[in-house]
């Protein structure tokens, strides 16, 4: 246990006031009733002068009741505190480390009690599971000794389970539009080139080796000429799924930009793969993950691994002193083949995200930002950042990039939204 | 007072039980002065102060209530109340407020959706135990001062205990 903070509560200050009024009223009015009320004030001064900060010595075991829940499910979490030391715990306040991404559904992580040596007391608590690597905090425990004068406050990491891996699901939700350039395998992606494929792309003159089922053979009725019929080439995309996983980004208590970034590249994930795209992921952020694009079930199944277990996946702020920016953006560079377009999941809080996803596009890379937005409008300051950000993404417009503004609604509502605009 | 952190699970407030034994425990402290009403009147007007407090976690009433009830029972006691009935309403009085102060303190840190009446049980327990030592504490001083011993000595060695404990702090 780490004593994090010694406080006095300062309860009976005001005693020592009313100790002297009494004692100052029997005294002058030579009268013994006063002394009696006095005593009590006395006697609570003085048992706050002897006291001292507690010492207590607690286990704390916590356990859940899934390790790895699926997506929106819920996990029940017990915590059992036991008092390991030789004197009982008269006043004990425990707050179990809630994952920050995660929202207790039902119960509290909060407990008060008071344990004899030995003695154990367990609390439950619902929470409600979301995509990505959640680890549970330290558990706050703060202790009052009996007279209640003083109050330790301890840090204690519980035994037991540590962390909930939440594996997406990847099922296709929804449809992910994708810019123009593709890769050279077989897909479902339509092209502006023309070939083979479903869609009319084009007709020109026929040239020698052309299949003779391409041949417009009512324009040879008609007029005698031999034109060939090209269609709009399919072709899979090989997509980069970048979450932008910096400290940053970790803005809002329960719902952060990062935890719905999670959420929202596990359904583009699902729904690229179910359309015959390959799909890699990367974070951009301390302990940078990388999977390259793939697809096929064993690929598929790697990816929900990484979603859950990848620590840069966490879905709260690593600390990480040495991580450099622009680092990560140059070794993202390198990892990217030709024809690689990226799907950029960032809050957009500070230009340094911008200036990457321009240099990305410049590079030959097409991306496609999808921003969830943290920011309010309750305070100045609020609506101040997010006038900055509404910029930070008109620039990015301006420079050609598709951005996708997510506010409060459900990512697929958003995301239909955003592809009837490009499709306009 | 320490609020440990504010999420959505949270809601500040005094648990239930506390609530009510604080409205309990003021009503006995105001019942016990009832043979001089000025005390008594002055009790009650705490007694809803503590009310108000822990049904609105204010410390302001809290304080204010506490100050009020000291006074009823100082003019219990100047009034010359029997010394029985003295100790047994500063006794309440004194759980009474231990309760309260408690019981904002679990507001703000734990809140409401918590499971807290192991702790508030404890606190109870060991404030009546010490109330009740100081409470003989507090008839053994009656009786000297009342006695051969004139009641300004007693109080100046009570003061000049007073002292020491605020030189120890």
């Amino acid at each position: 246990m780490t004593v994090t903070a010694d406080r006095e509560t300062l309860r009976w200050v005001g005693v020592g006031a009313l100790a002297f009024a009494g004692l100052t009223a029997a005294v002058i009015l030579d009268a013994p009733g006063p002394l009696l009320v006095s005593v009590f004030a006395v006697a609570a001064g003085g048992l706050a002068a002897a006291s001292r900060p507690p010492e207590v010595d607690l286990a704390i075991e916590r356990a859940v009741s899934e390790q790895s829940p699926g997506p929106d499910q819920r996990t029940t979490v017990t915590v059992t505190v036991t008092n390991e030391g030789r004197g009982p715990a008269t006043d004990l306040r425990i707050l179990d480390g809630v994952p920050p991404a995660l929202t207790v559904e039902t119960g509290s992580p909060r407990h008060a009690t008071a344990l004899r040596a030995g003695e154990s007391a367990s609390f439950q608590y619902v929470l409600a599971t979301r995509v990505g690597l959640h680890p549970f905090g330290p558990t706050t425990v703060l202790a009052r000794d009996a007279t209640g004068t003083h109050e330790r406050e301890y840090e204690q990491m519980a035994s037991g389970a540590t962390e909930l891996n939440v594996a997406p699901t990847l099922d296709a939700r929804t449809t992910v539009p994708l810019r123009t350039q593709q890769t050279p395998y077989a897909g479902a992606r339509t092209t502006d080139s023309g070939g083979s494929g479903v869609e009319f792309h084009a007709t020109r003159d026929y040239q020698h080796g052309d299949p003779m089922s391409r041949i417009d053979w009512k324009r040879v009725a008609r007029t005698g000429e031999l034109t060939t019929v090209s269609f709009r080439q399919e072709r899979a995309g090989s997509v980069v799924l970048v979450v932008d996983t910096r400290a940053d980004s970790h803005v809002g208590a329960t719902d952060s930009a990062v935890a719905r970034s999670l959420e929202a590249a596990a359904t583009t994930a699902g729904s690229l793969l179910d359309s015959g795209d390959r799909v890699g992921v990367a974070t951009f952020g301390p302990g940078s993950a990388w999977l390259a694009p793939g697809s096929g079930p064993a690929h598929r199944a790697r990816l929900r691994e990484a979603f859950a277990t990848d620590s840069a996946f966490a879905a709260a702020p690593i600390e990480d002193e040495d991580f450099l920016p622009w680092l990560a953006r140059r070794r993202l560079r390198r990892r990217l083949s030709g024809g690689t377009q990226l799907v950029v999941f960032s809050p957009l809080l500070d230009p340094f995200m911008v200036e990457s996803i321009r240099r990305y596009e410049a590079h030959g890379y097409p991306v496609t930002v999808i921003s969830p937005d943290p920011t309010g409008r309750e305070t100045t300051g609020q609506t101040l950042e997010a006038v900055e950000r509404s910029l930070r993404l008109s620039r990015l417009r301006g420079a050609g990039v598709r951005v996708v503004d997510w506010g409060d609604e459900p990512f697929e509502t958003t995301l239909v939204g955003a592809s009837r605009r490009w499709s306009r | 007072m320490v609020t440990v952190s504010a999420s959505a699970e949270f809601e500040p407030g005094v648990p239930m039980l506390t609530q009510g034994l604080v409205t309990g425990g003021g009503f006995v402290t105001a019942l016990l002065l009832v043979s001089l009403p000025v005390a008594a009147l002055l009790a009650l007007v705490g007694v809803v102060a503590w009310t108000v407090a822990v049904r609105r976690h204010s410390p302001r009433y809290l304080d204010g209530g506490a100050g009020i009830v000291a006074l009823s029972l100082v003019t219990a006691g100047l009034a010359g109340i029997e010394p029985p009935v003295l100790v047994l309403a500063s006794g309440a009085a004194f759980v009474t407020y231990d309760l309260a102060s408690t019981g904002l303190s679990l507001a703000t840190q734990v809140g409401t959706r918590a499971e807290t009446r192991q702790a508030e049980v404890a606190r109870l327990g060991v404030t009546t135990i010490g109330a009740a030592v100081i409470a003989g504490m507090g008839y053994v001083a009656f009786t000297l001062a009342s006695g051969s011993v004139s009641p300004a000595a007693v109080a100046l060695i009570f003061g000049g205990v007073l002292l020491a404990e605020l030189a120890l702090r």
